[in-house]
C-alpha cells in the first residue's frame, strides 16, 4: 500500500457534497500535485486528512495501510507524521520566529508539566536540543529566517512568513507534508526558490502533497497530478497527460488556456 | 491635608496589597478568556472556595493542637491546599459545565450562561455545606498585631507584606511559565489560533484544562490572602471580589496576562487612595469611573489588543 491512501472518501456539508468518492494515493517520496478550480474540494481533502473535518464516508489510510485516520483528533494525526500549511497565513504572529518552530516540535519533545516546573537538568537539556534543532530547520532557508529568529513573526516579509510556515510544519517531523498553495502571492524569483526548497524537503525524506494554482510550479516539481472538479477526481497521471485530458481542459485548464 | 499626607504611604501599601490580590484573581478571568473566549463567571466562587479551604486548614491545625502556629509554614500549607482544591474544581467545571457546550459548537453565550449557573450552584453548595453565617479567619493567631514594619513613614503589618510578596511571586512565576516554557508556549499558541495549534500537534483540550487549573489555583490563593486580610469569609464573598477582579482584567485588557496584573494594581491603588481622599462609600464609584474612562479611550483595555485591527492585516 501507499504512504497515504483514501478510499471512497466523501464529505457532505448539509446538502453540499464537497468531496465525492475520492480515491487518492500518495507513494513514499513522491511530490504529488492536487489541482482543480476554486471550490473543487482540494482544501477540504486536506482538512479531512488532517482531522479538522470528519469524513462523512470512506477511509483514509496512512503509513502503508497501518493507520486509519478517520476519527482521529488533529493533534494525533500530526503526531503520526502528517503536517500541513494553510492557504492563508496562520503563523502565531505574536511569538518569535524561533518560538513558532518550537511549538511545532512540541509533539516530539517529552518534558511533562512536572519536569518543566522543576526545571530538571533533563528538561533543560531537551530544551537546548530543541532550540538547536529549530535553528537547523530555520537554516533550511539559508539566511532568510535564521538571522531573524528572535523577532516576532509578524515582522517578517510575506515570502519569509510563507517560508516559516513550511519550517514550522517540518518541525513536527512529518513523513507527509501537505502544502496549500505555497507559491500564492510570491513573485517569479521567490517561486523559483520555493520550488528548489520543496524539492530539498522531499530529498530529506518527506513526501509532499500540494495544492497549487501556479501550473508552472506543478509542471516542474510534481511527479504526479490529481485533478478534482466538484469534489470528484476527473484525472490523474503525469502533468502533461492530465493537461491533455478533455475533462480537465473543460473544468480548469481549458478556461485558463482560452484566456491566455 | 497634612493628616491625609501622613497616612498616604500607608494607604499606598494597602493599595498595593489589595491590587496584587485583585491581579491574582483577575489572572483567572483573563487566562480562561485567552484560550476559550469566555468569561468564567464562576471564578469568583472558586476564589471563595479557596478561602474556605484555607480556613479549614487553619481550623484543623488549631483542632489538632500541633503547637505554635508559625505563618512561615502555616500560610504555605493553606495556600497549597486552597490552590490544589481550587485548581481541580476549575478543571471539573471546565470538564462538566463548559466543555460539553463548546465541543458541540454552542455559541459563546452557552458556556457563559453555564458559568453563571455554576456560580449560583457553587454559592449554594457552600452555603448548605458550610452554613450561611460568616466564618472568622484566626489571622491574629498567625500574625500578631505587634508584627509591624516601618516603611517610608508607614507602619505596615507583616501580613500586608506577605500578601504583596506571595501574590507578586505567583504572578512572576506565571509570567515565567507562560513566556519561557513549552507549556506556556502551548497556551499562547492555543490563545492565538486554536485550530493551527491543534494542527501543530498541541493537545488543545489538555491545554485548556491546564489553563483552567492554573487560573483557578491562583484564584484560590487569592481567596486565602483575602480571607487572612479581612478575617471574615462567607459564601457570597466571591460575587463582589469576582466582579472587582473581572473589572481589573477588563481594565488591563482581557486576555492579556500582564494587563490583568496591571489592572489589578491600578484598581487596588485607586480604591485605597479614594478611601484616603474622600468618603469611603465612593471607592467603588471611583473604580468604575476609571474603568469607564479607560474603556472610552481604549476599548481593548490598557494592554489589550485591538482585535478588529489585527484581523484587518
Amino acid at each position: 500500500m501507499a504512504l497515504l491512501e483514501t478510499e471512497g472518501l466523501t464529505k457532505d456539508f448539509g446538502g453540499l457534497r464537497a468531496v465525492h468518492d475520492l480515491a487518492l494515493r500518495v507513494e513514499e517520496g513522491e511530490i504529488v500535485g492536487l489541482i482543480g478550480p476554486n471550490g473543487s474540494g482540494k482544501t477540504t481533502v486536506f482538512n479531512l486528512i488532517t482531522g479538522l473535518y470528519r469524513a462523512t464516508e470512506g477511509r483514509i489510510r496512512f503509513d502503508h495501510g497501518r493507520r486509519e485516520l478517520v476519527g482521529l483528533a488533529p493533534h494525533v494525526v500530526t503526531g503520526l507524521g502528517i503536517a500541513r500549511t494553510f492557504q492563508n497565513q496562520r503563523l502565531f504572529s505574536h511569538m518569535t520566529v524561533l518560538e513558532n518552530v518550537l511549538v511545532g516540535m512540541h509533539c516530539r519533545t517529552r518534558a511533562g508539566i512536572a519536569t518543566i516546573l522543576l526545571s530538571t537538568p533533563g528538561s533543560r537539556r531537551e530544551r537546548r536540543r530543541a532550540e538547536a534543532r529549530a535553528a537547523e530547520l530555520l537554516g533550511l532557508f539559508g539566511d532568510r529566517l535564521l538571522p531573524r529568529a528572535a523577532r516576532p513573526a509578524w515582522t517578517l516579509s510575506y515570502a519569509n512568513r510563507r517560508r516559516l510556515e513550511i519550517v514550522r510544519a517540518l518541525a513536527t517531523e512529518p513523513r507527509l507534508l501537505l502544502l496549500d498553495e505555497p507559491a500564492a502571492g510570491m513573485n517569479p524569483t521567490e517561486t523559483r526558490e520555493l520550488m528548489r526548497d520543496i524539492e530539498r524537503v522531499r530529498d530529506r525524506g518527506v513526501t509532499i502533497l500540494l495544492i497549487e494554482h501556479d501550473m508552472g510550479v506543478v509542471r516542474v516539481i510534481c511527479e504526479r497530478v490529481v485533478a478534482l472538479d466538484h469534489g470528484t477526481k476527473i484525472a490523474e497521471g503525469r502533468f502533461e497527460e492530465v493537461r491533455q485530458n478533455p475533462a480537465v481542459l473543460e473544468a480548469y485548464l481549458g478556461r485558463r488556456a482560452g484566456r491566455a | 491635608m497634612a493628616g491625609v499626607l501622613a497616612i498616604l504611604p500607608q494607604q499606598i501599601v494597602f493599595g498595593l496589597a489589595l491590587g496584587t490580590v485583585y491581579g491574582l484573581v483577575a489572572l483567572g478571568y483573563t487566562m480562561v478568556y485567552g484560550v476559550l473566549f469566555m468569561i468564567n463567571f464562576a471564578h469568583g466562587e472558586i476564589f471563595m472556595i479557596g478561602a474556605y479551604v484555607g480556613w479549614w486548614v487553619l481550623a484543623l491545625l488549631l483542632k489538632a493542637q500541633v503547637g505554635a502556629l508559625h505563618p512561615a509554614w502555616v500560610v504555605p500549607l493553606m495556600l497549597l491546599h486552597a490552590m490544589l482544591f481550587a485548581g481541580l474544581l476549575g478543571v471539573g467545571l471546565e470538564r462538566f459545565a463548559y466543555r460539553p457546550l463548546y465541543l458541540r459548537g454552542a455559541t459563546r453565550l452557552g458556556p457563559l450562561i453555564s458559568a453563571i449557573g455554576a456560580s449560583i450552584f457553587l454559592q449554594n453548595a457552600v452555603m448548605l455545606s458550610q452554613g450561611a453565617r460568616m466564618k472568622v479567619y484566626m489571622t491574629s493567631l498567625l500574625f500578631p498585631r505587634t508584627w509591624r514594619i516601618q516603611i517610608a513613614g508607614a507602619s505596615v503589618s507583616l501580613l500586608v507584606i506577605v500578601m504583596i510578596v506571595v501574590a507578586g511571586l505567583m504572578m512572576w512565576g506565571l509570567h515565567l511559565l507562560v513566556q519561557r516554557t513549552k507549556l506556556g508556549r502551548s497556551i499562547r499558541a492555543v490563545a492565538e489560533d486554536r485550530e493551527m495549534a491543534t494542527i501543530m500537534g498541541v493537545n488543545v483540550r489538555r491545554v485548556i484544562a491546564v489553563t483552567f487549573f492554573l487560573g483557578s489555583a491562583l484564584g484560590g490563593a487569592g481567596g486565602v490572602l483575602v480571607g487572612l486580610y479581612y478575617t471574615q469569609i462567607d459564601f457570597f464573598m466571591g460575587y463582589s471580589a469576582g466582579l472587582k477582579a473581572f473589572t481589573a482584567a477588563v481594565l488591563g485588557g482581557i486576555g492579556n496576562i500582564r494587563g490583568a496584573m496591571l489592572g489589578g494594581l491600578i484598581l487596588g491603588l485607586v480604591e485605597s487612595l479614594a478611601v484616603t481622599f474622600m468618603n469611603p462609600a465612593y471607592k467603588d464609584v471611583v473604580a468604575f469611573v476609571i474603568l469607564i474612562v479607560v474603556l472610552v479611550f481604549r476599548p481593548m483595555g490598557l494592554l489589550g489588543e485591538n482585535v478588529a485591527e489585527r484581523e484587518k492585516v
